[in-house]
């Protein structure tokens, strides 16, 4: 195997838990917490729902490794892609809210907000609402999007391989590497969330609304260069 | 809490690793300290080994998620100090980055250069460290500089 595969692999396992569960383990909680309002799922339900959220995930980091390592540079393209990855990290911040108060059981609040805002918010108060578990796939390619220190790290050596394949290749490994700690830790959130009922479970909502609030807070951040 | 005693074992321990890893995962930074103001101009440091070690990047300011000329240069007693092979690792204090470690050539006696990238963190750290790993006769010296982008 070429050493920079490798290292992007292993990059991956220790990413995935010493960044990604930090960083990313608020949304994860926030999209399995939503889900056992209607009762507890079986396990391979539940481990496939996060296998597609993470595979959604994958995608969009193989593609955009691709399209790094096609174009050799990744100032350019990361510039270009700045403004959609800003809009998804604002998203995610208000899908999370809305989740939240659906979790908290704070029905109005989501009803003004879908009454009152855009299009944008009702799609993703849909698909925080969906029962199908296939949604965790398009959610995974969204949220992929997300603005991360760590990715950005793997997609420059994507862009140094210089070429299409090794670029995505590499930008594969790394999502691949970083598989089992979010496959874990969304599971262990899951088992959590079925044992949770009553006022415990409401609170977890207020928890997942400031959460969003964070995410929220970061996306704009971000988009401010602050 | 009497629900968490009512959980499997298993969960319970997993609960344990996750919550410990979110945990870890945020470790602070605080007792890290800027000691390099790469902003103003390039930074100088003595190493055990008798080297003096100067760093700079350019162009200024020095901005995350922009192309970076990294210019280290070695000297011994005020003369350009050519026996040696370097290595730049960047690395944000608290956070694991990844590797990223900007290819160094050597430019002239006792000076090397490098082009790289300082990804941005959505958290807004803006606090970076840069190990300059130095080998020399059999030795090797690491100077690290930390530092701020904007």
């Amino acid at each position: 195997m070429e050493p920079g595969y490798l290292l992007a692999f292993t990059t991956g396992i220790l990413g995935g838990f010493g960044h990604c569960i930090g960083m990313c383990g608020p949304l994860v909680a926030s999209y399995t917490l939503a889900v056992p309002a209607q009762g507890a799922r079986p396990v391979v339900a539940t481990i496939s729902s996060h296998l597609l959220y993470n595979l959604g995930r994958i995608t969009t980091y193989g593609l955009i490794g691709a399209v790094m390592g096609l174009s050799g540079t990744f100032v350019n393209v990361a510039g270009r892609l700045a403004g959609s990855q800003n809009i998804v990290a604002v998203a995610a911040g208000v899908m999370m809210i809305l989740m939240g108060l659906d979790i908290a059981g704070i029905r109005g609040g989501t009803s003004w907000i879908e009454r009152h805002n855009s299009s944008v918010l009702r799609l993703a108060q849909r698909a925080g609402a969906s029962q199908s578990w296939l949604r965790y796939y398009p959610l995974g390619l969204i949220l992929g999007l997300l603005p991360c220190g760590l990715s950005y790290t793997v997609f420059i050596a994507s862009a140094g391989t210089g070429g299409l394949f090794p670029g995505m290749v590499t930008a594969l490994l790394f999502g691949l590497g970083t598989l089992p700690a979010l496959l874990l830790f969304g599971t262990v959130i899951s088992s959590l969330s079925a044992s949770l009922r009553g006022a415990i479970y409401r609170a977890s909502g207020i928890v997942v609304i400031f959460m969003g609030i964070y995410f929220l807070f970061r996306g704009i951040r971000t988009y401010a260069g602050l | 809490m009497k629900r968490l005693h009512r959980m499997p074992l298993i969960r319970r321990m997993l609960l344990v690793l996750a919550i410990f890893a979110t945990f870890a995962s945020a470790a602070s930074a605080a007792d890290i300290k800027i000691n390099c103001d790469i902003q103003r101009g390039p930074c100088i440091q003595k190493t055990g080994n008798g080297l003096t070690v100067e760093f700079d990047i350019k162009p200024k300011p020095v901005t995350a998620m922009s192309d970076l000329t990294f210019l280290i240069t070695f000297t011994r007693g005020g003369m350009p100090f050519a026996g040696s092979t370097a290595a730049l690792d960047l690395a944000m204090p608290g956070m694991f980055m990844g590797k990223n470690l900007p290819i160094l050539k050597r430019t002239g006696s006792g000076r090397f250069e490098g082009r790289g990238i300082i990804p941005r963190c959505p958290t807004g750290k803006k606090t970076w460290q840069a190990d300059i790993i130095i080998v020399h006769e059999g030795k090797t010296d690491v100077a690290g500089f930390v530092f701020e982008v904007k």
